[in-house]
């Protein structure tokens, strides 16, 4: 008997009504551009969103990205006005990477929770990102450098090429290769992964490592599509991120998600906000609107097992009637 | 006098498995009441149903001649009951004085303020009546073991019950300790106090109880007084009729030797064990709760470490830092804890019998796994222990107990090994299941494996293994070959007698 889980597919059906219902009523969001926008949108925080999947199926999360974010920018950004643009992309991954590796090594290595960690540098990488440049913005003008957050390849808007291709590559290390299992057994059972001679550590700070250099790619998204880099960018970043990640279905209990759902998710997330601006809801009313949907992220997590819970024990039922 | 707690008649059914059955004794006022049996005999379930941890099924308990009906703790405290358990239940974050007091807090100033120097007062009192040397403002989490243990008694003792219940007290305790303990319980006697005290070992039951009754399975065997009996009468009891070994089956434990270790030993957990494991062997290792055979044989495997000792495989010596170094010689590992440290719940059947296999597996491009060859190799292990699932993509929490331990050791079957080290390998499972687990066994000691299993059924342990080693506070007081099995010799050696 094969049976829809609607569960596992409700993000996806929501968006389909949502896009319907939008293209149905207002003019304004079927055309080209604002779909493009919402989809440059969804790919800046989405990109992040990505490493944020691995890191809470692991059971752990990450609040520093946000401050990562405009770190890496500024650094990255610096750099290119006397490098020119490889290698300032280069110093911009290199700064996630080391800013997530110190993450993870506190994190696995040294045991302090994730919360008081990344909490820490948090609040240390947004203050160095003041203290890069005198609190100052730095302009980037390197058309080619700008056409990686504003241009188009057959239409479609490079940043969320980039979204696919990094989603893709991360659904694969995810379910199909032996760090990715790692990472889905230490959300299930940390003892169960050191029976089975699993390097924990090496796995969690991994996972941080990669949620730095994903987080690097979104600050060249977000720093190419506004021409500059400013210290106080992305301040909500990480609750974004988290938000997208839980509308997706993804378990804040750990060893369970998926990669597809969190791209959807993102997408949805952005188009919302999309269509909120659309009808000039007030920016404060937008907040009130994102904070619900954060809520029923999570309340939708907590439904979503209880019907689970439902099914499970009909199934166990007709699996001891075997 | 005469039958101050009559228990009649009780019974608890655990998922359909007696616990107690028809369980009927009387207890005298004033005296000292032990109460023995194996492992699983019932006796802490008894306990725990005076205490109103448990409800009973069945019977009723009179206490005083009154039919009392206990249904939680705070009735079982209603009855003047006061129980000390195995388990603490200090809250470490709590000083001492806070936590004898946790639940009789002395009298408050008018603002509902605890006067906290009168409790201090008050838990010095207890404490320097007992002769713990124990500061009353002391966070319980400073506490060695041992304290933390007189502590509880004091807990027990500052509620001025009628009954104490002792449930194995002395498992954490040295000598000193336990004489001090066996003064505290005569001095308890002649207040008039009634004492139910749990233990596995003879010389202190011996030495205080009035009275000894003994379980078996769950049923009540006999009561008599304790100067009556001799020690090996009570192990006698205890132990009921022999068990049945499997004759039929061929040893094939040869002579060489795949693991030797020596005087292996970690402060305060155990000491000085040393002992072989030859190809082809089923070790059997034998011991009461809190023996120190689990600690020892994960150290081995690299869970934790040790302080001296040396352990050799096939010879050579080796220290393993962690799970995975050992894995990499050849030796896996199978918890006790299934629930919690074994299975990945939320995973598949498929993902959780391949999670250590894939790390050899060879793979498409380098990195990617080949889901037709994870396949193949779920469908080697179905075939070879019949595991029953309804799809290889089932999470495995949905299987049943016996399901779940043939995919944990399907895990380990996968890798090549030498020696494989199982942490009571039929906990939690039926009887069908059981018997193919048995089976197993001697198929993997034929093809040259050396398996060491804990057993804590010792009826389990006589079946299955070729030997045994018996473990009593961390040190191994008595090995046994099959020849020698019998269930008073390893209890003998078990409660920490005849070595």
């Amino acid at each position: 008997m094969k049976k829809i889980n609607l569960g596992r597919h409700a993000v996806i059906l929501i968006l389909i009504v949502l896009w319907g219902i939008m293209f149905a009523l207002n003019e304004s969001f079927r055309t080209g551009a604002n779909l493009g926008s919402i989809l440059r949108e969804a790919s800046s925080t989405g990109i992040a969103a990505l490493g944020m999947t691995f890191i809470i199926i692991m059971g752990d999360f990450d609040l520093s990205i946000g401050s990562m974010l405009a770190f890496a920018g500024m650094i990255m950004a610096g750099c290119m006005e006397n490098m020119g643009i490889v290698p300032a992309l280069i110093m911009g991954a290199a700064a996630g990477l080391v800013c997530g590796l110190i993450n993870g090594i506190i994190i696995a290595y040294f045991r302090v929770p994730a919360f008081i960690t990344t909490l820490g540098t948090y609040y240390s990488l947004r203050a160095l990102a003041y203290i890069f440049n005198d609190a100052n913005t730095i302009i980037c003008t390197d058309t080619a450098f700008l056409k990686i957050g504003t241009g188009s390849i057959a239409g479609i808007p490079i940043p969320f090429l980039i979204f696919l291709v990094l989603a893709a590559v991360l659904a694969v290390i995810l379910n199909r290769t032996t760090y990715g299992r790692h990472v889905r057994a230490m959300g299930n059972s940390e003892k169960a992964c050191r029976i089975s001679g699993i390097d924990t550590k090496k796995v969690k700070c991994a996972a941080f490592v990669l949620m730095g250099l994903c987080t690097a790619v979104s600050s060249v998204i977000v720093t190419a599509r506004q021409a500059c880099a400013s210290p106080d960018v992305a301040a909500n970043f990480h609750f974004d991120a988290i938000t997208m990640v839980v509308l997706g279905g993804t378990k804040m209990t750990g060893g369970e998600g998926s990669i597809f759902n969190t791209v959807i998710a993102a997408v949805l997330y952005a188009s919302v906000s999309n269509c909120l601006n659309l009808y000039h809801v007030d920016a404060q009313w937008q907040r009130v609107c994102m904070g619900l949907i954060l809520l029923a992220a999570f309340s939708f997590d907590f439904i979503q097992k209880h019907f689970a819970g439902l099914r499970e024990r009909s199934q166990k039922k007709t699996i001891q009637s075997i | 006098m005469g039958n101050y707690i009559q228990i009649r008649d009780i019974s608890k059914k655990f998922y359909g498995v007696y616990a107690l059955k028809n369980v009927s004794f009387d207890i005298a006022r004033g005296s000292v009441h032990a109460v023995m049996g194996e492992n699983g005999a019932g006796k802490s379930t008894l306990m725990k149903i005076l205490g109103g941890v448990y409800q009973a099924d069945g019977g009723s308990i009179i206490i005083d001649g009154k039919e009392r009906n206990i249904r939680s703790v705070q009735d079982s405290a209603g009855c003047g009951i006061s129980v000390i358990y195995q388990e603490f239940n200090l809250v470490p974050e709590l000083t001492v004085a806070e936590n004898i007091f946790i639940s009789d807090v002395p009298k408050k100033t008018f603002l509902g303020i605890v006067e906290k120097k009168k409790r201090s007062d008050n838990a010095r009192k207890i404490l320097d009546m007992l002769e713990i040397h124990v500061d009353p403002d002391e966070f319980v989490k400073n506490l060695s073991v041992s304290e933390k243990q007189m502590v509880e008694i004091a807990k027990a003792l500052s509620l001025n019950a009628e009954i104490i219940i002792m449930d194995e007290p002395t498992a954490a305790l040295n000598e000193e300790e336990v004489r001090r303990l066996e003064e505290i319980v005569g001095m308890l006697k002649k207040e008039g106090k009634t004492i139910i005290y749990i233990s596995h070992r003879l010389k202190e039951v011996f030495d205080m109880a009035d009275t000894v009754t003994v379980l078996r399975n769950g049923e009540y065997v006999d009561t008599r007084p304790a100067a009556e009996l001799t020690e090996a009468e009570v192990i006698r009891l205890m132990v009921g009729h022999d068990v049945v070994q499997d004759t039929d089956r061929p040893v094939y434990a040869s002579e060489d030797v795949l693991l030797k270790v020596e005087d292996l030993t970690l402060k305060n957990v155990f000491e000085s064990v040393s002992f072989e494991l030859h190809k082809g062997e089923i070790l059997g290792m034998a011991g009461l709760m809190g023996c120190g055979r689990e600690e020892v044989l994960s150290a081995i495997y690299g869970l934790f470490g040790y302080d001296s000792g040396k352990v050799f495989l096939e010879g050579k010596e080796v220290r393993f830092k962690n799970s995975g170094e050992a894995i990499e010689q050849g030796i896996c590992f199978l918890t006790d804890d299934r629930k919690d440290a074994g299975i990945f719940p939320r995973m598949s059947v498929e993902e959780n019998i391949t999670i250590m296999s894939i790390r050899h597996m060879k793979k498409k491009w380098g990195f990617y796994i080949s889901p037709s060859q994870e396949a193949g190799q779920l469908k080697k292990m179905t075939e070879f222990m019949n595991i029953k699932y309804a799809r290889p993509e089932q999470k495995i929490s949905y299987l049943s107990g016996g399901n779940q331990q043939k995919v944990l050791l399907g895990r380990d079957l996968l890798l090549d090994n030498k020696i494989f080290i199982m942490l009571e390998p039929t906990r939690g499972i039926d009887v069908g299941a059981r018997e193919e687990i048995y089976s197993l066994l001697y198929q993997l000691a034929r093809d040259g494996m050396g398996i060491i299993a804990v057993f804590s059924d010792m009826n389990e342990l006589i079946r299955v293994c070729d030997r045994a080693v018996v473990f009593c506070d961390g040190r191994i007081t008595g090995s046994l070959t099959k020849e020698e099995f019998n269930k008073e010799k390893i209890l003998t050696y078990a409660a920490g007698k005849g070595a």
